[in-house]
């Protein structure tokens, strides 16, 4: 691995040139910062009349257009004065550089630009042919041969510099996704959220106006607030109505028993659950057959005892 | 300048999608549950105001009373009547079967809450009856 290190107190930094790296120092455990030769990057001073740096971007990619093609640019923007140092930079290249020169971009913290990062009356030699150099406050690339100025090495040029300022972030999706694509993608999901946000508010508003209604059915019928109080209000009103419907169930299968001449009620009392008939019969044997009448409701009665004596049948029914 | 990047936008967006969506399925769900709530309650309210209807309604009790001893009378059928806060009790003393027949159809075919009903053999042709009613 490439890595460098000017001073113990600092990060891993590499200067990284469309060449190669620019590789001196040594090694400590960490994240990398990187600085971009001005190969991989352009750089404009301008004065501009905005008072913010976001107001800036709309102007970017007009300013940049006569360097080179700016569909898949990134910018930034540093306010320096009255002036805006305006950089334009492209992911994907960065990318490809760190990945052809073996650094893993996870690896990678920050990416600066070698104009923050050099001095502008030094010369820094790249080792590689060429020099970095101050330009009417441009830090520009250019090949050795070009400069007469004694240059010094990187180690001398960063050797006084704990951190650097004005870092960026590489866009690392670039390399995965497109950026367009996203964007296309953003609007219809944006919308899908609109709506379900709408429709999740709408259902919401419904519930609170069942919930009001649901509270007030009750004392629409003038009964007790809760269901727990009408349902047990409504079980004994129930049983009561089935105690009185087998009451006059028993009383109609008594009366419309199949009594022969002579045969007849002697007595009769019906209370809520249960019954206790006389019957006079002609002889014994006929309270089997009116057992076996009454055995047919066997849903409705249930025969608790039965006795028979001198043609008399004591009958005890619980319903 | 600082850059946005898209698909954290993306990935906000993708979190309210299936925030709003699962709050949605449960708003629904709690929609239905209420629904059936209100359906149920309503039921019952309902069939307790016709149980109160047929076995609680005092007014009603009243006039049926009067119509069930109006119509005894005017049968000239001899009865006891006896009151408590309560209850109610009836006793008609040797009447024949025919009128017996007609004092219980008079009894049973109206909603009087039956206590109890008592009918007892006086002689060969006559019967006892007693019925006790829940006002």
């Amino acid at each position: 691995m490439f890595q460098w290190l000017s001073k113990s107190k600092r990060k891993n930094v590499l200067l990284l040139d469309k060449e190669g790296i620019v590789n001196e120092g040594s090694f400590v455990e960490g994240k990398i910062d990187i600085v971009l030769t001005p190969s991989f990057y352009w750089f404009v001073k301008k004065k501009l009349p905005v008072k913010f740096n976001f107001q800036v971007k709309e102007y970017l990619p007009s300013i940049f257009e006569e360097f080179t093609n700016t569909d898949d640019l990134s910018y930034y923007v540093i306010k320096k004065n009255d002036l805006s140092w305006l950089f334009a930079y492209d992911d994907k290249v960065i990318l490809e550089s760190l990945k052809k020169n073996g650094i893993d971009i996870s690896d990678v913290d920050k990416i600066y630009f070698a104009q923050n990062v050099f001095v502008e009356d030094s010369a820094v030699d790249l080792k590689n042919g060429y020099i970095l150099v101050g330009i009417d406050g441009v830090i520009s690339r250019i090949p050795a041969d070009f400069v007469e100025k004694d240059s010094i090495t990187l180690s001398d040029a960063l050797k006084d510099k704990v951190s650097f300022k004005d870092g960026v972030v590489l866009k690392k999706y670039a390399s995965i996704v497109d950026e367009k694509i996203v964007k296309k993608i953003m609007i219809p999901l944006f919308l899908i959220v609109f709506v379900e946000a709408t429709e999740a508010l709408k259902v919401w508003r419904e519930n609170k106006n069942l919930e009001n209604s649901g509270s007030k059915i009750f004392s629409k019928y003038s009964l007790p607030p809760t269901s727990f109080q009408n349902q047990a209000i409504l079980s004994s009103l129930k049983k009561k109505n089935l105690e009185q419907e087998k009451i006059r169930e028993l009383a109609n299968i008594l009366f419309k028993a199949p009594f022969l001449k002579g045969e007849y009620i002697a007595k009769l009392n019906i209370s809520k659950n249960r019954a206790n008939i006389k019957i006079k019969l002609l002889n014994n044997l006929r309270a089997k057959k009116f057992k076996n009448y009454l055995l047919k409701f066997s849903d409705l009665i249930t025969i608790k005892k039965i006795v028979v004596k001198n043609s008399v049948a004591d009958i005890r029914i619980s319903i | 300048m600082k850059h946005i990047n898209p698909l954290m936008i993306l990935a906000i967006l993708l979190s309210f999608w299936i925030f709003f969506a699962t709050l949605k399925s449960k708003e629904i769900n709690t929609r239905d549950t209420l629904n059936k709530k209100i359906k149920v309650d309503e039921n019952i309210a309902k069939e307790i105001v016709s149980y109160k209807k047929m076995w609680e309604n005092p007014k009603f009790y009243k006039k049926n009373i009067k119509r069930l001893l109006r119509n005894l009378r005017s049968k000239k059928i001899n009865y006891d009547k006896r009151e408590k806060s309560n209850t109610l009790q009836l006793s008609f003393s040797k009447v024949t079967p025919f009128d017996a027949k007609y004092i219980l159809s008079l009894i049973l075919n109206q909603n009087f809450k039956i206590a109890n009903l008592n009918i007892e053999r006086a002689d060969n042709s006559h019967l006892d009856i007693v019925v006790k009613v829940e006002k």
